[in-house]
């Protein structure tokens, strides 16, 4: 309570002035001797280190700039790299003459990175910034703050993104640019990545096979750091994040350099560690509920005005406590539990302790990384990741019997080590065009050491492609094709005898999407892509009881591939005080795999057990979304959300079963400006309503799908300037209402409500130690 | 900026070595060689066996799923067939009588037959067996222990007793006493154990279920 008088007296005192950071600054570059506009030249903004091109005519444009001091890095072909320091107190038009290259003696590459890749299908991203309101949330929590993403959970402690109204399988993560390939066949296996390894989340949603891999149906994650630094310095940042559901706490510290006597090297190091206990519902505590988690990775890069080298490597340590009163045993328990308003274990009290059941798992990655200037335009870009992903469950209790039991050896125990390689050459604008043309390659090795649940396998598979761009001031066409052959082999038994059954997958996948820019403040992209997904594994194979969801899950050898054509589509209008984004979609489905419950429960020595088919349909998905922004004055800023999904088997013609309700948010931020030492501060409050799901089919689930709920919060934050250095505060009520409610996405609300009011406290501090300039 | 340059050096050098103290990898065997199933301890056989205090005679019925959970369908005994059978699930008792019963549970994928009812009475005090139809009254809950089988007028006294400072019965062991007959009507009768770790108060509802196995039961 402390900190909310703390924050109360302090928003009072920021009323007195203010001001926003809607400055806009239109630039055009040109020669400097013959003043000729210089057309896609790199434009970099050095303060925040966003980075554009010029269009053809030699114009760019930054918004979103608040009153200051900018300086800005231009580059192009046959031209010297010039910063240019200037003041901004509004918005105006400057021109930046560009003298000609004298001999520069600098071997060193500047520009590492071409400008962010725009793609046809509709794409969100998160910055430092909007990071701010969330950081310390697992990594599913910070996408739902963007349009079409919500979460599939299992409890308050595990998410998976879903985009679309898909997950698992058919959302790619790709963590600094690799595939994410851990455990995806569980519901409760969530990505195995530390979000602050990020400095920006981005999510691209509708079919993006040809860029990213067969697979990405639904859409993709991309969790990136920033750029090494190309300047000698020494600098960092510490995060460090408190709340009190779950009393937990999270620390996380990056530091990176550049060396002045060792020219191209650069360096970072980073590492997280998190802990937190019981989570607490608005009437009880959650047994079992704590997390722990220990991450650090290292980068080192070595770059030369042609080429540059990069070697990455990152771990990642979770325990995650399952909450004990939802590990149940049969169909008797699991109607005991849902029809008692509290779990069993509601007699529970705050602890750390994580015992069993709990799930570990640990996830390494090696990356090495090799780009070559093939000319002043063209890249050839030759990657290699090496991951090995370890999961680790505990049940509730160990097996009798066994004397010789060890009671630290997990029941289930997987192991999965993948390795992908790829070749892709790059070109800027040729003419109109810039393209990627490529190949990519995957081996996996599977394999399970306790009890058998999902088979061993191998995985082999490579893909070709070749996307271009025909890029023009108001129009970007995007034609893009790829082949894909995956080889699987699986190892597992039936009774005593080994099966080895061998598939093989091959299929065309392609894409035609536009962006279309009718004026400057209107923006359309559409998107038409096919996409196609090969059975998984536990698709196939599975057979058995999956104790972390107390269900007996079937697999079906004969299932086949499943394909999909996907439109999407989007407008966005970003007119001075006034933002509006909506996207709308289609999926038709061939073949959608898909978790169906069966109506006869299955009879083992311990109970009867629900039992879960894989099985396929051809299906739609549907839903579209929306976001309204506007900022009446200066102080006042009003958003809106809202997303609607439909799912709907076209074979029996009853809806999908876990599709997301239809979903309502509202905030009204309250803007102060900078007052005195505290910078760009405002205070947030939000409103979200979550229908109810209605469109579930017939007789499906165990229990009806929960009520409608509506949740209250409030975000707040302020940047203290001392002297040269910034301190971050944020400050976040979730659930401030302390409401009871239960998530139709959450597997947990069989067994418990969803987690009472939590207050988070956030502290980032960015430091220098040292900068040349 | 020497000792910037000096401190960068020290944190690369560094990080070399913290790499490699990276946690190591177990032996991960190659996925061609998958682990046989059933390694791990399994309950795949219930027995109840329920002896004629006058005559001796001993009657088992049986609920046996031969490879764990999932793969083949379970059946009920004392037949071998691959087709549960209603007929096998019935418990035929005469009326007026009293039954000696004890439960037997086996591994029986392992050989030799691992008996994992000696396991449950090592750890009887984590254990306890309950026999319900549905519309059961416990007439003790101290030792010991009884409940009436309602419907089906059996009366079940349990003759074993745990380890714990409280000793409770665990119900492996059992006395069952029968009064009219019931004609030809089928009761439930559904035997539970319950593993109750550190939590065993003599009633059903602390723990999770290890083991239910559903019977009729008519007596005659």
């Amino acid at each position: 309570m402390k900190h909310i008088s703390f924050f109360v007296l302090f928003i009072l005192s920021l009323f007195a002035r203010s001001q926003t950071c809607d400055i806009v600054l239109k630039g055009h570059v040109c020669d400097d001797d013959n003043h000729e506009s210089l057309g896609f030249a790199f434009v970099k903004l050095l303060n925040d280190n966003r980075l554009i091109q010029t269009n053809e005519k030699g114009e760019f444009e930054f918004s979103g700039l608040c009153k200051g001091k900018y300086s800005i890095l231009v580059q192009h072909v046959g031209c010297r790299d010039t910063v240019f320091e200037f003041d901004l107190n509004k918005s105006k038009k400057i021109s930046f003459h560009l003298p000609h290259n004298l001999n520069s003696l600098q071997d060193v590459e500047v520009v590492e990175k071409k400008s962010d890749e725009k793609v046809p299908q509709t794409m969100q991203t998160l910055d430092a910034k909007q990071l701010d309101k969330v950081k310390g949330q697992s990594l599913g929590e910070q996408l739902k703050q963007m349009n079409g993403v919500t979460t599939f959970n299992t409890g308050s402690t595990i998410s998976k993104p879903m985009i679309n109204g898909m997950q698992g399988y058919r959302v790619l993560i790709l963590n600094n640019g690799i595939r994410q390939e851990g455990q995806q066949w569980g519901n409760e296996h969530a990505p195995e990545i530390d979000p602050f390894i990020a400095q920006k989340l981005s999510v691209v949603r509708g079919a993006s096979a040809v860029r990213y891999g067969s697979d990405a149906i639904g859409g993709v994650v991309l969790v990136e750091p920033n750029n090494l630094p190309d300047t000698a310095s020494l600098t960092g940042e510490f995060n460090s994040v408190g709340y009190t559901n779950g009393r937990g706490g999270v620390g996380s510290l990056f530091l990176e350099g550049n060396f002045d006597k060792l020219p191209g090297f650069r360096w970072r190091v980073q590492g997280t560690v998190k802990r937190s206990g019981n989570i607490k519902t608005p009437d009880y505590y959650l047994d079992n509920t704590g997390v722990e988690e220990t991450n650090f990775s290292y980068a080192l890069g070595y770059h030369r005005k042609k080429f540059g080298v990069d070697v990455y490597y990152s771990q990642f340590n979770s325990n995650i406590g399952i909450f004990s009163g939802a590990h149940i045993g049969n169909l008797t328990d699991l109607y005991a539990a849902f029809n008692s308003s509290k779990p069993e274990d509601s007699l529970a009290v705050f602890s750390y302790e994580i015992k069993r059941p709990y799930q570990n798992t640990e996830h390494e990655l090696v990356k090495a990384a090799l780009h070559i200037h093939t000319s002043q335009r063209s890249r050839i870009y030759v990657n290699y990741a090496w991951q090995y992903n370890i999961r680790q469950e505990f049940d509730k209790h160990v097996p009798k019997g066994s004397a010789q039991y060890d009671a630290n050896k997990p029941e289930l125990d997987y192991r999965i080590g993948t390795q992908t390689a790829e070749v892709y050459w790059e070109h800027d604008y040729i003419k109109s065009f810039r393209g990627k043309f490529g190949a990519q390659g995957l081996l996996q090795k599977n394999v399970y050491l306790g009890r058998f649940f999902i088979p061993n396998y191998m995985n082999q598979s490579y893909g070709i492609f070749a996307i271009e761009r025909f890029v023009r001031s108001r129009i970007e066409v995007e034609a893009g094709l790829r082949l894909d052959n995956k080889d699987l082999q699986s190892y597992y038994y039936i009774g005593n005898v080994l099966q080895s059954p061998q598939l093989n997958f091959q299929n065309l996948s392609y894409n035609l999407g536009a962006i279309y820019k009718p004026l400057s403040f209107m923006k359309f992209n559409l998107n038409l892509a096919n996409g196609w997904r090969a059975p998984a594994v536990n698709e196939l194979y599975s057979d058995g009881l999956h104790h972390g969801v107390a269900a007996i899950e079937r697999g079906d050898k004969n299932l086949k591939t499943e394909y999909c054509l996907n439109a999407i589509g989007g407008v966005v209008i970003d007119h001075k005080k006034f933002r509006a984004e909506a996207t709308a979609y289609a999926y038709e489905f061939e073949n959608y795999i898909y978790y169906n419950p069966s109506n006869q429960p299955e009879l083992t020595i311990r109970g009867a057990f629900p039992v879960f088919n894989y099985t396929q349909n051809n299906a739609s998905i549907r839903g579209g979304d929306m976001l309204l922004n506007y900022q009446p004055i200066k102080h006042l800023e009003v958003k809106a959300r809202a997303m609607w999904v439909r799912g709907r088997n076209k074979d029996l013609n009853i809806p999908l079963i876990y599709m997301p309700s239809d979903r309502y948010e509202t905030s009204i931020a309250f803007k102060f400006g900078d007052i005195k030492l505290f910078k760009e501060s405002y205070l947030e409050p939000t409103f979200q309503f979550i229908d109810k799901q209605y469109r579930v089919p017939v007789n499906s689930d165990f229990v009806a799908a929960p009520d409608a709920y509506y949740l209250f919060g409030l975000n707040a934050g302020t940047t203290i300037q001392l002297n040269k250095q910034p301190l971050i505060l944020t400050f976040s009520i979730n659930n401030a209402a302390n409401s009871v409610y239960r998530d139709y996405l959450d597997r947990f609300r069989y067994y418990n409500d969803a987690p009472g009011v939590n207050y988070t406290l956030r502290l980032r501090v960015p430091f220098v130690l040292y900068d040349k300039h | 900026m020497k000792t910037v340059f000096k401190l960068s050096t020290i944190i690369l050098t560094a990080m070399l070595f913290v790499c490699a103290s990276c946690k190591k990898k177990k032996n991960t065997p190659e996925p061609t060689n998958p682990i046989p199933p059933n390694e791990s301890e399994l309950i795949t056989t219930f027995k109840l066996l329920l002896t004629d205090s006058a005559t001796n005679a001993t009657t088992t019925y049986m609920f046996k799923d031969p490879d764990g959970d999932g793969g083949v369908t379970p059946y009920y005994g004392p037949g071998t067939t691959t087709t549960s059978s209603q007929t096998d699930s019935v418990v035929n008792l005469l009326a007026n009588k009293t039954y000696y019963g004890q439960i037997i549970l086996l591994d029986e994928t392992k050989s030799p037959v691992d008996s994992i009812s000696n396991a449950v009475n090592d750890e009887g005090k984590h254990h306890m067996f309950f026999y319900n139809n549905g519309m059961n009254t416990i007439l003790s809950s101290s030792n010991p222990y009884a409940v009436q089988l309602n419907g089906s007028n059996i009366k079940v006294t349990y003759t074993d007793l745990d380890a714990g400072s409280t000793q409770r019965g665990i119900g492996l062991l059992t006395k069952w006493r029968t009064n009219a007959s019931t004609g030809s009507v089928k009761n439930k009768l559904v035997i539970t154990l319950r593993h109750q770790p550190d939590s065993k108060d003599g009633t059903f509802t602390p723990g999770e279920t290890d083991i239910e196995v559903s019977f009729k039961i008519v007596v005659n």
